[in-house]
């Protein structure tokens, strides 16, 4: 059985204090240890994977206008894929690929449920949910013009500008986990950033 | 290769002011309870060029076994170097599908062609071959020896696509639309491959036609599938 313990990378020194929070700084050597933990049966593992690695899929599997409850769902719909794809992660690739693929294809699929269920209900009447927990939003303003430049990217462009903010990936890493090329994911950011580096300056002006 | 994009000082500022909500620890702990529970080892998969060297034998084998119950009335109207570079055509779509199946079959894989790219090719490799090496001829039973013969290629490609569903499962392929065409598009190679050494009409027309078209009907049958499946697991899901 692997021990676990939990190093942490140092953060880069060069970083801005915005960077270094917006970048994951999960070892990823510590991540293939758990993984393989993971596979050899290790609960210790286990539980260190899903507490590490839950922050980032959670605020990944977040889409603009969902409920906190159904991305809670997602995330425990997402650990379910990831328990029964185990198998299939080798020790010898980055971790964080093979978990987001299997990621972006739980939020792919609650986006589809989510379609359905609104083409085929119809709303009676509205009916007051207790709420289970408040939704953490410090700052709701600044997550409204977030959530609104998001919106005005392509899905597909959203997709990587999200998965490269949420997890740090790299473009390779990034190109995997959305079975894409990194050149075709690089253009993506590209023009992603170009669209929002343009929608912010039209703001400001 | 690291790189990561110049992205945008405001942007990220405005990023980290957005508040996120983060999965409660009540949740986390839960799903932790939840997967320990009843957990067993599992042994890793063979690695994505095991599972394509697996995948492309199984499609050999399958065309050579069904090639031999039908037999090589066609082979024997072909030339050698008609039969040597059909065969490589044909060898090369398998390769190729077998490839896209295995970086499928495990999230995360680096694909370097994607599986509508790998159909496209195989089925224009075949395409090409028929166009260069077989004569433009063009009979009057045309339309019913071509029938005949597509509806042959649908039922063998049948059987292989189970087979080849059976290894392919062994993964965990996550986009099930595009692996049923990928799959079907490899069931669809295997029936052009024993048409192509059984069938007696060995005339460009009808290859490409009537033969050819058994790769575009296994494939988008392959497709329809896999999205009859994942529709299904949607419903059923919760």
């Amino acid at each position: 059985m692997m021990p676990v313990s939990a190093p942490r990378r140092e953060p880069d020194a060069r970083s801005t204090p915005e960077r270094r929070v917006a970048v994951s700084n999960i070892d990823e050597e510590h991540l293939r240890r758990l993984m393989i933990g993971y596979q050899q049966a290790d609960s210790q593992a286990v539980e260190s994977l899903v507490r590490l690695v839950s922050p980032m899929l959670h605020r990944f599997l977040a889409s603009p206008g969902s409920l906190a409850g159904d991305n809670d769902d997602l995330l425990q719909e997402c650990w379910v894929r990831v328990h029964r794809a185990r198998h299939t992660y080798r020790a010898t690739e980055p971790v964080l690929p093979w978990l987001f693929a299997i990621a972006r294809h739980t939020k792919l699929d609650g986006f589809r449920r989510h379609k359905r269920r609104n083409s085929r209900e119809v709303l009676y009447g509205e009916v007051p949910e207790p709420r289970l927990r408040p939704r953490r939003d410090t700052a709701p303003e600044a997550n409204g013009r977030l959530q609104a430049l998001l919106n005005a990217l392509p899905d597909s462009q959203r997709e990587v500008v999200v998965m490269l903010k949420v997890t740090g990936m790299s473009l390779e890493e990034v190109a995997r986990a959305t079975s894409s090329t990194v050149g075709s994911v690089k253009q993506k950011a590209h023009r992603a950033y170009e669209k929002l580096r343009r929608l912010l300056s039209e703001e400001t002006s | 290769m690291n790189h990561r994009p110049g992205d945008d000082g405001q942007f990220d500022r405005l990023w980290e002011e957005a508040g996120h909500s983060d999965a409660p620890e009540s949740l986390v702990a839960a799903i932790s309870s939840r997967l320990c529970s009843g957990l067993r080892a599992v042994a890793p998969a063979p690695s994505p060029a095991n599972m394509a060297v697996r995948l492309f034998l199984l499609i050999v084998l399958v065309t050579l076994a069904v090639t031999s119950l039908m037999g090589l009335s066609g082979a024997v109207r072909m030339t050698t170097l008609q039969r040597l570079l059909v065969s490589i055509a044909l060898a090369s779509g398998a390769a190729l599908l077998a490839l896209s199946l295995s970086w499928q079959m495990i999230p995360g894989s680096l694909q370097r062609f994607s599986p509508v790219a790998a159909l496209a090719l195989t089925l224009a490799g075949f395409l090409a071959a028929v166009a260069l090496l077989f004569p433009l001829r063009h009979s009057a039973d045309d339309l019913a020896s071509g029938l005949e013969c597509t509806r042959g290629g649908v039922a063998i490609a049948f059987p292989a696509a189970f087979l080849i569903w059976l290894l392919v499962r062994r993964g965990a392929s996550q986009a099930y639309p595009l692996v049923g065409a990928t799959i079907g598009g490899a069931s669809g190679l295997v029936s052009v491959a024993v048409l192509q050494f059984h069938c007696e009409k060995q005339e460009m027309v009808h290859l490409s036609l009537w033969h050819g078209c058994v790769v575009i009907l296994c494939g988008l049958t392959g497709f329809a599938a896999g999205t009859a499946f994942r529709e299904w697991r949607l419903r059923t899901a919760r």
